[in-house]
């Protein structure tokens, strides 16, 4: 997939993840990547990245399998930024759909 | 490759980054391998899912490099961010060199006015005030000493607001650079010849 593309939608996936319910590392990796073909290890930076710029942040919680695991939640930043990525995202697809429709009938 | 090889690896190649940090990111890497072997994977399968150690290190260590020269836009942080970047494939040095080249040498030409005209104006000052007491050294042109004075102070008063005005100028240069290479950092790492199983 080409990198350029990959910025910027990898962001929303995780941003959007988060909307409902807390998720740890794995979980969103194991999601995003059934999804959309990447390297799994790309996503840990970008959540670092996430959350020192205050988009995200964490907190261990026990589990009953195994080690604690590292959730990740969303901050009223990184609601707002969501809301707004969306946004973009959903008129980005309409306009390209606009176009590659009408080139498809042409 | 197994989990503690994966690991070290990836430790390894974290280098310039503060040990707190790494231990972080080594320590999200383990829960990864350690989520993973529950759901039944091995670790094999898990190191080869999240690609080249080295190749996700690297986003980090550019990161960190980005986020630095961001925060403090000195030149050395601001170079090592553009080589960073580069490094990342992100800039491309032939297409990056001449434009340095350019904003360099602007900038140096800049300071180079700057000085020359606080030491013209330094000099005038001097060789007016000494033209009385040694004649025989000093020749200047006929005119009256207190507008050579007065003119003198004003040259090198607009040679150092000219320096003042490159200084910011500088620090601004440096500055956008950082936030350049910041906003456009973020996902570019694993390229595709490095997350190999994953090109299309």
């Amino acid at each position: 997939m080409n990198i350029q593309l990959k910025k910027g939608v990898l962001e929303l996936c995780v941003l959007s993840m988060l909307t409902n319910k807390d998720c740890y590392g794995y979980e969103l990796v194991n999601e995003i990547s059934k999804n959309i073909m990447i390297a799994e290890g790309t996503i840990y930076p970008l959540l670092k990245r996430l959350r020192d710029e205050g988009y995200l942040t964490t907190y261990l919680e026990e589990s009953r399998e195994g080690p604690p695991r590292k959730y990740y939640k969303l901050t009223k930043l990184g609601i707002s930024t969501k809301d707004e990525l969306i946004k973009e995202w959903r008129m980005l697809v309409k306009g390209v759909n606009n176009i590659i429709e009408k080139e498809m009938i042409a | 490759m197994n989990r503690y090889e994966y690991l070290a690896k990836l430790k390894d190649a974290l280098s310039g980054i503060p040990d707190s940090t790494k231990n972080e990111i080594v320590y999200d890497f383990t829960e990864h391998f350690e989520v993973g072997l529950e759901q039944g994977k091995t670790d094999e399968e898990i190191a080869e899912s999240l690609g080249d150690p080295k190749a996700n290190a690297k986003q980090y260590v550019a990161e960190y490099i980005v986020q630095q020269a961001h925060k403090k836009s000195s030149g050395i942080n601001v170079f090592r961010a553009i080589f960073a970047a580069i490094s990342l494939g992100f800039f491309n040095l032939i297409f990056m060199l001449p434009i340095f080249a350019v904003v360099f040498s602007v900038i140096v030409s800049l300071y180079a006015i700057s000085f020359s005209l606080s030491l013209s104006g330094i000099i005038i000052l001097i060789a007016t005030i000494l033209k009385p007491l040694l004649p025989a050294w000093v020749s200047m042109p006929n005119m009256n000493p207190l507008i050579l004075i007065f003119g003198s102070i004003s040259i090198t008063a607009i040679g150092l607001l000219f320096g003042i005005g490159t200084t910011q100028l500088t620090r601004w240069c440096l500055k956008a650079t950082a936030g350049y290479i910041k906003a456009n950092i973020n996902i570019i790492g694993n390229n595709k010849k490095e997350s190999g199983q994953y090109v299309e």
